[in-house]
Parts: C-alpha cells; sequence; structure tokens
C-alpha cells in the first residue's frame, strides 16, 4: 500500500485517528504458511485507533452503546492470556460457560448470539483459530493474532490482569 | 503546523463513533472542552464549525446541522458528500438489508398524507424489490424473514435512519435527513418552504393545486412571529390551530443562533446559498421569540383563522 503515508498524515491530521498497520505474525497453519512466503502474499491488516487522551475519548466519544462488546471482548482476551496465549476450544467456552455465556446461545440480552460475538474477534484480528493434529484427532484452538499482540494492547491488558489478580484472593478454581 | 487541535478532533471523532447528536449534546461537549458556552461565543463555536468543514472537505465529508422533522429539534451529524463506490463499502447493512431500508423510506416519501410515517405493520410486509427493478427476486431478499426484518428495523432505529414516531409508526430518522437530502430531491419529496429541507412531517397549502409544503414546526415559528399564515405562494391564508401543550423540548433549547453554514456546499442545491442561510437564521429568532410568548398566539388564533 504506496499511498498509506498520505493517508496516515491525513487521517492524523483531519480526524485524529492514527493508521496502524499490523503484521500477521504467525501463519494459522502451516500450508499458508508456505504460500504467504512463495507469493509474497501481504498478510496486513490495519486498524484505526483515536490518539485523542484516553480520559477525553471516554468521556465524549466512547459510544457507550457498544461498550458491552469491548467487556466482552476484554474477558475472552484475559481468559487465553492466562491460557499462555492458546486455548482449546472446549477449555474457552468451559470459562465462557462459567460467566453465562453458552456456546449455543442466540438470545443472549446483552450479546446476542455468543458464537457470533466470538467470531467477531477473530474477524477483528484479536485471535485465530489453530487446528492443532493430536492423538485424539484434530483439535481447533484460539490463540492471539496480532491485534492482541500489539505492543499497547497486551501491555494494557497485562496491567489490568495484574489489578485484577492483586485484588482478588477469594475464587476458588473447579476444576 | 497542525491545522486542527485535539478540541476539533474531539468534536469529529464524537459524531463519527455516537451518529448524530443533539445540539444540546454537541454544544456540551464543545463547551466541556473549550470552557465557552455557545450561547454568549458563538461565533468561536462558528470558527470551530468552519474550520472542521475546511479540513473535511479534503476528504468531501461535511459537518452538517439539521432538523428532526417530528419534533423540530437540531441535530448535527457528518455527512459523506459523494456518491462513489468506495462510499458504497462503508456500511454495516447487507444487501436485502439495505433493499428493505429502501423500500420504507420509499413508503414514507411517496404517502399521500405527507404525514411522514408509514405503519409498523405495513413496514413489516413491505415486499423487496431489485435495485434495478428486474423480474427475478434473488434468494438473499425471498428469505429476508419477519424475524430478520424486526432486527433490521431496530437497528436501523438505533442507528437513526428510521425512528419511531409518538404513535408508534416508522418515520424517517435524523440520519437520513441529513444524508439522504439529494434523494428526496430527486424522488419527488418537495421540499418544506421555510427552511428549505424535505417536506416530510409537513402541511399542504389548503389551495387546490398549491404545492407549496411547510413543516409543522416551521408552520409554528411563523405563526409566533406574524400571527398568521399566508403561502409564499398563492397568498391563500392557511387555517392554523397551534397546539396546546407546549413540548417539553422547547423550553430546553438554549438560545443560540443556528451556526452559519459553510460555503463548500456542492453546487447541486436548487436555491442559493445566501437565501438558505437568511431563512435559518430567520428560523432562530422566531424560535426564541415562540418559546416566550405562548399566551400572544392564543390571542391571535380566533381573529386569523377565516377560511376563504
Amino acid at each position: 500500500m504506496e499511498n498509506s503515508g498520505e493517508a496516515k498524515e491525513k487521517l492524523s491530521s483531519i480526524f485524529g485517528y492514527e493508521l496502524r498497520e499490523l503484521q500477521r505474525s504467525r501463519p494459522s497453519s502451516t500450508n499458508q504458511s508456505r504460500l504467504s512466503q512463495q507469493s509474497g502474499i501481504d498478510a496486513k491488516s490495519y486498524v484505526i485507533v483515536s490518539q485523542l487522551p484516553a480520559e477525553v475519548y471516554k468521556k465524549y466519544v466512547e459510544d457507550v452503546n457498544t461498550s458491552h462488546r469491548t467487556g466482552f471482548t476484554f474477558v475472552v482476551i484475559s481468559i487465553v492470556q492466562l491460557a499462555g496465549g492458546k486455548i482449546a476450544e472446549d477449555n474457552l467456552w468451559h470459562h465462557l460457560k462459567r460467566m453465562g455465556l453458552h456456546e449455543t446461545d442466540e438470545n443472549h440480552p446483552i450479546l446476542g448470539n455468543v458464537k457470533q460475538s466470538l467470531e467477531m474477534l477473530v474477524q477483528q484480528r484479536y485471535l485465530q483459530k489453530d487446528k492443532v493434529s493430536g492423538p485424539e484427532g484434530t483439535t481447533l484452538f484460539y490463540v492471539f493474532a496480532e491485534r492482541a499482540l500489539e505492543g499497547t494492547v497486551s501491555e494494557k491488558i497485562k496491567q489490568h490482569m495484574t489489578q485484577i489478580v492483586k485484588k482478588d484472593d477469594t475464587t476458588v478454581d473447579i476444576s | 503546523m497542525a491545522v486542527l487541535s485535539w478540541k476539533h478532533h474531539t468534536l469529529i471523532q464524537s459524531l463519527l463513533e455516537r451518529g448524530p447528536l443533539t445540539e444540546k449534546e454537541f454544544h456540551s461537549i464543545f463547551t466541556a472542552i473549550t470552557g465557552e458556552n455557545t450561547g454568549t461565543h458563538a461565533t468561536k463555536f462558528n470558527d470551530y464549525l468552519l474550520k472542521i468543514n475546511r479540513e473535511l472537505s479534503y476528504v468531501q465529508l461535511d459537518l452538517r446541522a439539521c432538523r428532526d422533522p417530528y419534533d423540530g429539534r437540531v441535530y448535527y451529524g457528518l455527512v459523506n458528500n459523494v456518491s462513489d463506490d468506495q462510499s458504497k463499502l462503508g456500511t454495516k447493512y447487507s444487501v436485502p438489508q439495505i433493499a428493505f431500508f429502501k423500500a420504507i423510506v420509499e413508503a414514507i416519501a411517496q404517502d399521500v398524507t405527507h404525514d411522514g410515517c408509514i405503519c409498523n405493520i405495513d413496514v413489516l410486509n413491505i415486499k423487496l424489490e431489485n435495485q434495478d427493478g428486474s423480474l427475478g427476486i434473488p434468494a438473499a431478499f425471498r428469505n429476508f424473514t419477519m424475524s430478520q426484518k424486526e432486527k433490521t428495523l431496530d437497528q436501523l432505529v438505533k442507528d437513526k435512519w428510521l425512528c419511531y414516531t409518538e404513535d408508534d409508526n416508522i418515520g424517517v430518522g435524523v440520519r437520513s435527513i441529513l444524508d439522504l437530502r439529494g434523494w428526496f430531491n430527486n424522488n419527488g419529496v418537495p421540499s418544506c418552504e421555510v427552511c428549505n429541507e424535505a417536506g416530510l412531517k409537513a402541511k399542504l397549502c389548503p389551495k387546490e393545486g398549491c404545492t407549496v409544503r411547510i413543516h409543522e414546526y416551521c408552520l409554528k415559528k411563523i405563526f409566533s412571529q406574524k400571527g398568521v399564515i399566508v403561502c409564499p405562494s398563492c397568498d391563500t391564508q392557511w387555517q392554523y390551530q397551534p397546539t396546546k401543550a407546549e413540548p417539553i423540548e422547547h423550553k430546553e433549547e438554549e438560545t443560540d443562533p443556528m451556526p452559519s453554514q459553510p460555503s463548500s456546499r456542492p453546487a447541486q442545491s436548487r436555491s442559493s446559498l445566501r437565501s438558505k442561510r437568511k431563512r435559518l437564521s430567520q428560523n432562530d429568532d422566531a424560535n426564541t421569540v415562540g418559546c416566550s410568548s405562548p399566551a400572544d398566539t392564543k390571542r391571535v388564533t380566533r381573529s386569523s383563522a377565516h377560511p376563504r
């Protein structure tokens, strides 16, 4: 994208948005990595981030009607983070179930279709799906994609997680 | 040297993220970040808007104000001035959803009573047609179920493309007023004589054959200003009964003059920019008068309502 320089500059000067280029860090399966190396397919994604200070954004810009999605994103990413950046599909749903989010729920009062909400995170490049073959057959794993691995995002997650862990000493893990 | 500061950016981003905002909300953001009151520092607010629009014109966007046709409230929003292929990509709605929306707006525009809305049930029964009018109905349209229609309707109202009117009908939303002005023009919706916006929820001139239309809230203003409504085209006097209950909104409205519209308007507007701006500022003067003297309008009613 040769013209991204001017686009970046205008997005910043006119709107106060930063155009961030994210490189696809890990291919989702070995087949794809060979493909992109051979034909040089650009495995990039772009996100737009507001350059306003966080308090200003929160007070005047943020659309409170979509904050449920941000909350869900944070919850899922935290779960994957605690699992070391990679979690089996069943395990993820196990944890979500404990919060009242079920894979088959299509009429959740806030999220609507829960499974679709998770799919959105894959679409938005927070997560990607990896099929891993094992002794019992193939298992689907959810793995961090470039948007969750990107500097500021992963920093903030770690910060929040540390805060939560410090405060919360009453949970008991029932395996 | 940057032309726009973070303050300008906050105003722009708030409209982009949250959609059209009421005058009150938008003014309060401005006041909060600049510390200036829009009433006493109207010029500063106008300067901000002019500056923003100058920069936005590079990408052919416009920061515009409009009135909700049902309650006359002013809204600010960001509008795309160009309808090209790239613009068509900028929507989260699917093809059948857009066809559904189009059918609803068409039905409202063609509504003979000019009430500017259609019944909820009629909306759900709307048949989707192909955009190019061809005979075969694509599968996506055929499978557009009732519940999908309901969900789409809900989403369209949330995004302000449509709105629920007082009597539980579906009306045209503020985003449509902002964005679709050209479409209303091209599809035979005459504009209100007073404010030049699409004449939805407008009263027609009682004289047969006269095509003049005026919005309810524009009528209210003229009436409170002049005490009588005379058709600007055929000179017929209009019968006008002001509603007895003053809506609460009017009391909340600040007495701010409407900011001057930026001059970088595309040349397709029918009337000259000058007269438009004049009319707009007239409306706002009338607004301040109207709020404070309900007694006057009542006094004049009986004498002026002479049918010809």
